[in-house]
């Protein structure tokens, strides 16, 4: 049994999401947003399976994740499909996920499944906080990304909130 | 000298990533395969001069971890280097690929030149 540590999942979140953002997509990040991902949103989910379990979502509107995919493939941003932009958030939540794990339990192990991704019109910035949820919304380069940790349920050592 | 490498991951946008960051990295590439899960892998290691594979771990089909253990039980597979690049950090997973023959890890998100100073460690230990 894991020992019974008070784990700060927003300031992990936040970390893996800059991380993720900045390395690998050459985003900048300049902190948190009061608002979230608008417009015609890519939500990509996936489940993670250990202790805890839970899912990891990324919501980032088309015209924000279209210059990242283009940093990201080597393409230019009106040659990207939206396949290919869904492709991009996938992997993208892929990795906020693997790194936020890894920042809580490096010696535990988890199972990952393979992130869905699909469209969804959000015309206003949305504010949601339910008690088993991590929510962090970052101000990027051309926009708003919004990543969030569901838990299947609290479990010892959980903070939970919004940054 | 040119590297023929193999990269193995069933994310079309993560293969041509990798693609793009050795080309970025000066890294010198010679010929690019590219397999989506381990089955295709090894079919591409039977058809072709590897000197290098790249693989992620969690795949459908055939894992990374799978194709690892077959290729270094066959004769003609165990001496091609594989570095794991996935975004499993925990020092279990990292441990069992180790043990298994891969030559080295590199965690997801990862900086261009990190990869390349990986397989550039691999390479010189390979044809020391």
């Amino acid at each position: 049994m894991p020992s019974l540590v008070v784990l700060d999942w927003n300031a992990f979140l936040f970390a893996a999401a800059q991380e993720v953002l900045e390395t690998m997509f050459f985003t900048s990040v300049y902190g948190i947003s009061q608002g979230s991902a608008t417009g015609n949103v890519l939500f990509s989910t996936l489940r993670f399976e250990g202790y805890p379990s839970g899912t990891v979502t990324i919501g980032i509107s088309e015209g924000t994740v279209r210059p990242m995919a283009a940093n990201f493939l080597g393409l230019e941003a009106d040659e990207i499909t939206l396949h290919q932009l869904e492709q991009v958030c996938s992997e993208l939540a892929n990795m906020v996920c693997g790194n936020v794990l890894s920042r809580t339990a490096a010696d535990r192990a988890f199972r990952l499944t393979h992130p869905q991704t699909t469209q969804k019109m959000v015309p206003n910035a949305v504010k949601t906080v339910t008690f088993s949820a991590i929510i962090v919304n970052l101000d990027i380069e051309n926009g708003v990304f919004t990543s969030q940790i569901d838990f299947d349920s609290a479990f010892p050592g959980q903070q939970l909130g919004e940054l | 000298m040119a590297f023929s490498v193999l990269i193995v991951d069933d994310s079309p946008a993560m293969r041509a990533f990798i693609r793009r960051v050795l080309d970025m990295s000066g890294f010198d590439v010679g010929h690019c395969v590219e397999a989506s899960d381990g089955e295709e892998a090894l079919l591409a290691l039977s058809r072709n001069w590897i000197d290098v594979v790249l693989t992620d771990i969690n795949m459908p089909g055939m894992d990374g971890e799978e194709l690892v253990r077959r290729m270094y039980h066959d004769d003609l597979m165990k001496h091609i280097p594989v570095v794991v690049v996935s975004t499993d950090s925990t020092e279990s997973r990292m441990s069992t690929l180790l043990k298994l023959g891969a030559k080295g890890y590199v965690t997801k998100p990862f900086h261009p030149e990190q990869l390349k100073v990986e397989l550039e460690r691999v390479l010189e230990v390979q044809h020391a």
